[in-house]
């Protein structure tokens, strides 16, 4: 299959540059230095992008209204399913539970495919289509597999999602629904990205979590950017991410790094917090030894199967942040089913198990005084519990069923 | 000596070096001097100023992480270098 059109990259973009060493690149399809084997990002020009806080007001309500600090222009006919400018929720009543005054949800579990993965395969599939790519696909533990596939329907390109066999079966099959071929493995995540990296390399398939990877990463700064509007073009003091990668902690650091050089923000968060499962808590681990060195964990058992990442790609970066500030706590597959309680009983949100280990993280560190009761703190819930309500339905107050009669229906009322 | 199978990135390869290859060698160390040696790999990339791996080169055999360079091969070893920056 063919693209029918190119899409150009942006003018405020000036190229590609080595997180470790610097080294500058021209756009490519390239995700890693050659000198040092560091991670690519795209750097802008920000003489050239200056949005303006007036602009972005009157654009679109999605992601595109950031335009300046993506790679791509929405004006140049890129391919979408609207995501984006997902609600943040004043949580009032979870707040007072856990004893925050200012305790905000951004509820990005309800993008076009249920998670915030559609922001990243957004910018990801156009990349494949900016250099000419008629096969995107990507490694996955279930939500970006269905974010890429949709995109792809979307843009007419054949697409090919690796996840792990374990993945929950709702997840599997939403990807299928658009179309996507979907290889199932033997294996763990960790297993998967390392068939897929080689994949990127032998065939000519443009994986938007490896070779489109810079590209990719800049979708999900824009849950930094909507949260700073939303708050009034304030940052929170602190927010809360779900992390397996650590691409997404990153990205969200990056992006309220990029809305204080450019004088959108007065002040970047001075707490960014990072959430990890028990099961799977390589760079929890690496933090509380105060380590640079990410030990995998070869075997992830947890229940937050999004969050299972052994060996996590953006770890070494994560923890060069963690360095200046914030914390990394994890949380028990008990805590994370509490933390998704919690959510769906104070504030009506039902997320699945990557928005219970926020929760739970954020319940501890408050309790620990490591988060202030008088900040602005923001959780990232970032995927729907619908797609994996296997995992906490057997932990429910049991359903009682009932024959069709008054006699029956007065003997559950009345109890 | 042993004969494996070796995948490299074409980051990690020279010009015109295949991606997959068959190398004999006795352990990880071997196996990366002969690719240096017979111009696969630059060497001097691999390596940090301490003489170790670079972090950001995970290497598997047979699907399992191994970046320790005594780790002894078999023959038909599946050897995979792989750039540690993805997924996620």
């Amino acid at each position: 299959m063919q693209t029918t059109s190119l899409i150009k990259s942006s003018p405020n973009i000036k190229g590609l540059a080595c997180r470790d060493c610097g080294k500058f690149f021209e756009i490519s399809l390239n995700h890693a230095c050659d000198e040092c084997f560091g991670a690519l990002d795209v750097i802008y020009d920000f003489e050239k992008a200056k949005p303006s806080k007036d602009r972005i007001a009157l654009r679109e309500k999605n992601m595109w209204r950031y335009r300046e600090l993506l790679p791509f222009d929405p004006v140049d006919a890129i391919y979408d399913i609207q995501a984006g400018y997902t609600p943040l929720i004043k949580a009032k009543k979870l707040g007072e539970k856990l004893g925050l005054k200012e305790l905000y949800i951004k509820n990005d579990s309800v993008n076009p495919t249920f998670s915030f993965k559609d922001r990243p395969a957004a910018v990801g599939v156009n990349a494949a289509i900016h250099f000419g790519l008629d096969t995107v696909g990507c490694a996955s533990t279930g939500n970006l597999a269905s974010a890429t596939a949709a995109y792809a329907a979307r843009a007419g390109l054949n697409c090919l999602v690796f996840v792990p066999a374990n993945t929950e079966r709702t997840k599997v099959a939403q990807a299928r629904a658009y179309g996507a071929k979907l290889i199932e493995v033997d294996g763990t995540y960790d297993d998967v990205n390392r068939l897929v990296s080689q994949a990127a390399d032998l065939y000519n398939i443009g994986v938007v979590n490896v070779n489109l990877r810079p590209y990719y990463v800049e979708g999900s700064k824009t849950l930094a950017f909507e949260v700073a509007e939303q708050m009034n073009w304030e940052a929170p003091d602190a927010f809360i991410v779900p992390t397996a990668s650590g691409a997404m902690f990153n990205a969200i650091c990056r992006g309220f790094e990029e809305l204080r050089q450019l004088n959108l923000i007065n002040e970047e968060p001075s707490n960014p917090i990072v959430a990890q499962a028990e099961g799977c808590n390589p760079i929890v681990k690496a933090f509380k030894k105060n380590s640079d060195h990410i030990e995998v964990i070869e075997k992830p058992k947890t229940i937050a199967l999004s969050l299972a990442i052994g060996n996590p790609g953006d770890g070494v970066y994560v923890l060069k942040r963690l360095k200046k500030k914030g914390f990394a706590e994890d949380a028990s597959d008990d805590e994370i089913v509490e933390g998704i309680c919690l959510l769906a009983k104070y504030e009506g949100i039902f997320t699945e198990p990557a928005g219970g280990v926020v929760i739970a993280v954020l319940k501890k560190l408050v309790d620990e005084g490591k988060i202030d009761r008088s900040d602005k703190v923001v959780c990232y819930i970032t995927g729907n519990g619908l797609k994996t309500s296997e995992v906490i339905s057997d932990k429910l107050e049991s359903v009682t069923l009932i024959k069709p009669n008054l006699k029956e229906l007065e003997r559950v009322i009345n109890g | 000596m042993a004969k494996v199978e070796v995948f490299l990135p074409a980051l990690l390869r020279k010009d015109k070096a295949k991606s997959k290859i068959i190398v004999e060698a006795s352990n990880l160390k071997e196996l990366i001097d002969w690719l240096g040696r017979n111009g696969i790999v630059d060497n001097d990339k691999l390596f940090d100023s301490n003489g170790m791996l670079r972090k950001l080169i995970n290497v598997f055999i047979n699907g399992k992480l191994q970046n320790d360079l005594n780790a002894v091969l078999n023959d038909g070893d599946e050897v995979s270098f792989i750039l540690a920056v993805a997924g996620g």
